[in-house]
């Protein structure tokens, strides 16, 4: 659980982010919606203390993160950003560095470690591809492979930054059920999405924000309902029922 | 990859390995035997046996080849295993301690030792780690401050080269005591190696290889990037600076007895990533080994292809280095960058 107390922040001088409060709960995968530059990333890496905040109070399970070590912070909120190397090193290896954050003297992953990060291999339905390149797997995979090492990371919230971005239709879907799975798991997913009808499709929570500020919060209905949609994004949203529940269409205004 | 195609590839690995390590004790051999005075492999033995008063053999055996072959083994490996451990950190595969001023920082400390005073071993290799850790932390907080780019880096590095290079020539022509503008400093050599510079190099740098085999998870984590590595549960900042410190202090201890040895800290760890894996915990070691056997080789080649003339090694590594980078560049014409 990360609750997030009028936080102001940016990077350096500049402030992004403007008196944003917060509960992402477990459970439940929450988007993070907005048009460009509104924060939505700022927000990600101040949450796991890459951005530092200038007011206001991040508390991961009630514990300031202030007063947390690097460490123990990745121990309870995994956090993948958008842009990610391809680093040129094993399936499994990759997913072993989820447990990172365990690593005692000697420096060395244990048998656990290796069981834990086999597991999430596993989960992911990545086992036959633990020995491959992480190099020469597609796109998806490639992020279905970092999100394995997010889940080795055995922590109680997620941190995607548009998991989405660069994949075709089919991977996107398929990548996005993998979030709802985490959260049927228990974990808490917190996604940046820019693509508002796969927000509103997949989230069970979304934060709207504008200029810095988490400017609506709710269900996707509720934020649908809300009108502010429209108003922030300027575009205008449909809402269609089909037998796997409500879509949304956007068009533009003309 | 299957597991019938991993088993292959690790045993690929093994034979460069297994090569790397005979490639180095024949290395070791021949420069233990030959040079301007030849010995027979009996002679060497026997000088082993029976110490440093054993006759002329006994002599030259301790107090020329074996710290001459000593300082190649230290150099070669402290120089490759700092090129990979910049190469990681910086995410510059065209970064080395002999482009981006480690090398040039850690000369000028020892030029301006020798030019103010005649120091002993340890300080010698303490001023010249001083010198290549403030190089390198120039080059990085400067990359750091202004947000450089990858390339940016890099020629943020080859400014602090030639300035710092510059500062060290100009003490040599106005302090011509400085005793430091030998050729053989310039460009890197052995032939004025002596074990009382070695002795406290060496312990730096076993140290200083030491840590880093022990660091090696750190090190890949840090390539995935800053902010990856971060969420993972990596304080980025501190764990970079530490990594810039310990491959100083190899450059620098290796600087304080070798010289300005240049392009084995480029080319080593490019043929490791090549041969064996991107993974520190094989490349670091391979690095070792593969920097040892190819300074030791090229110091042999160096002393006795004109003899009785000796060219200093560093040369000798400039013609093999300048063609080898140019043949990776070709390679990858249209390719990835580096």
């Amino acid at each position: 659980m990360i609750t997030i107390k009028e936080l102001c922040g940016g990077y350096g001088d500049k402030e992004i982010l403007h008196q944003v409060s917060l509960n992402l709960e477990p459970g439940k995968v929450t988007a993070l919606i907005g048009p460009n530059g509104c924060g939505k990333s700022t927000l990600l890496k101040t949450l796991v203390g890459i951005n530092s905040f200038t007011a206001g109070e991040i508390l991961v399970n009630n514990r300031n993160i202030k007063e947390m070590k690097t460490a123990e912070l990745a121990k309870s909120v995994a956090y993948l950003p958008q842009n990610k190397k391809t680093p040129d090193i094993s399936v499994l290896r990759l997913v072993l560095h989820g447990r990172f954050a365990y690593l005692n003297y000697p420096r060395k992953y244990s048998a656990e470690d290796i069981r834990i990060a086999k597991a999430a291999l596993r989960w992911a339905g990545l086992e036959d591809l633990a020995e491959e390149n992480v190099g020469h797997l597609s796109g998806g995979m490639q992020q279905k492979v970092y999100i394995a090492m997010a889940l080795a990371q055995n922590a109680d919230m997620i941190l995607l930054d548009e998991p989405a971005a660069f994949l075709d239709v089919a991977q996107q879907l398929k990548l996005l059920d993998m979030t709802k799975q985490l959260a049927g798991e228990g974990k808490g997913v917190v996604l940046v999405l820019h693509d508002l009808s796969q927000a509103l499709r997949t989230a069970d929570m979304v934060v709207l924000m504008q200029d810095g500020r988490a400017v609506s919060v709710g269900t996707p209905e509720q934020i649908y309902e809300s009108g502010r949609l429209q108003e922030v994004f300027g575009v205008q949203i449909e809402r269609v029922q089909t037998e796997s529940g409500w879509h949304y269409v956007c068009n533009a205004v003309d | 990859m299957g597991t019938k195609a991993k088993k292959s590839r690790n045993n690929i690995i093994r034979i460069y390995f297994v090569g790397a390590a005979v490639l180095l004790v024949l290395a070791v051999l021949l420069s233990l035997c030959l040079g301007s005075a030849r010995l027979s492999l009996s002679e060497v033995w026997q000088a082993v046996c029976a110490g440093p008063r054993s006759g002329p053999a006994g002599r030259i055996f301790w107090y020329a080849r074996l710290p001459r072959t000593g300082a190649c083994l230290l150099a070669g490996a402290a120089l490759a295993v700092s090129g990979a451990v910049i190469q990681g950190v910086l995410a510059n595969k065209l970064a080395s301690p002999g482009i981006i001023g480690v090398n040039a920082g850690a000369g000028l400390a020892v030029t301006v030792c020798c030019a103010f005073g005649s120091f002993g071993g340890w300080l010698i290799a303490g001023a010249a780690f001083g010198g290549a850790v403030l190089a390198v932390l120039l080059v990085a907080l400067t990359a750091e401050k202004i947000g450089a780019s990858r390339t940016t880096v890099i020629l943020g590095g080859v400014a602090v080269n030639s300035c710092l290079n510059a500062a060290s020539e100009a003490i040599s022509v106005l302090l011509p005591d400085a005793g430091m503008q030998s050729a053989d400093f310039r460009v890197g050599g052995f032939s004025a190696v002596a074990f009382t510079r070695l002795l406290p190099a060496g312990i730096l740098i076993v140290v200083g290889l030491a840590l880093l085999f022990t660091l090696c998870n750190d090190l890949d984590v840090i390539g995935l990037g800053e902010d990856t590595a971060q969420g993972l549960g990596m304080p980025v900042k501190r764990t970079r600076t530490i990594f810039l410190i310990l491959a100083a202090l190899l450059s620098g201890a290796a600087v304080s007895f070798a010289g300005l040895l240049g392009f084995v800290g480029l080319i080593v760890p490019h043929m490791g990533r090549r041969l064996v894996s991107n993974e520190s915990g094989k490349l670091l070691p391979f690095c070792a080994l593969a920097g040892a056997g190819l300074v030791t080789l090229c110091d042999l080649l160096a002393r006795t292809l004109f003899m009785p003339y000796e060219i200093p090694v560093g040369i000798l590594l400039a013609f093999v280095g300048g063609p080898f980078f140019l043949t990776l560049l070709i390679r990858r014409k249209g390719g990835h960058s580096l």
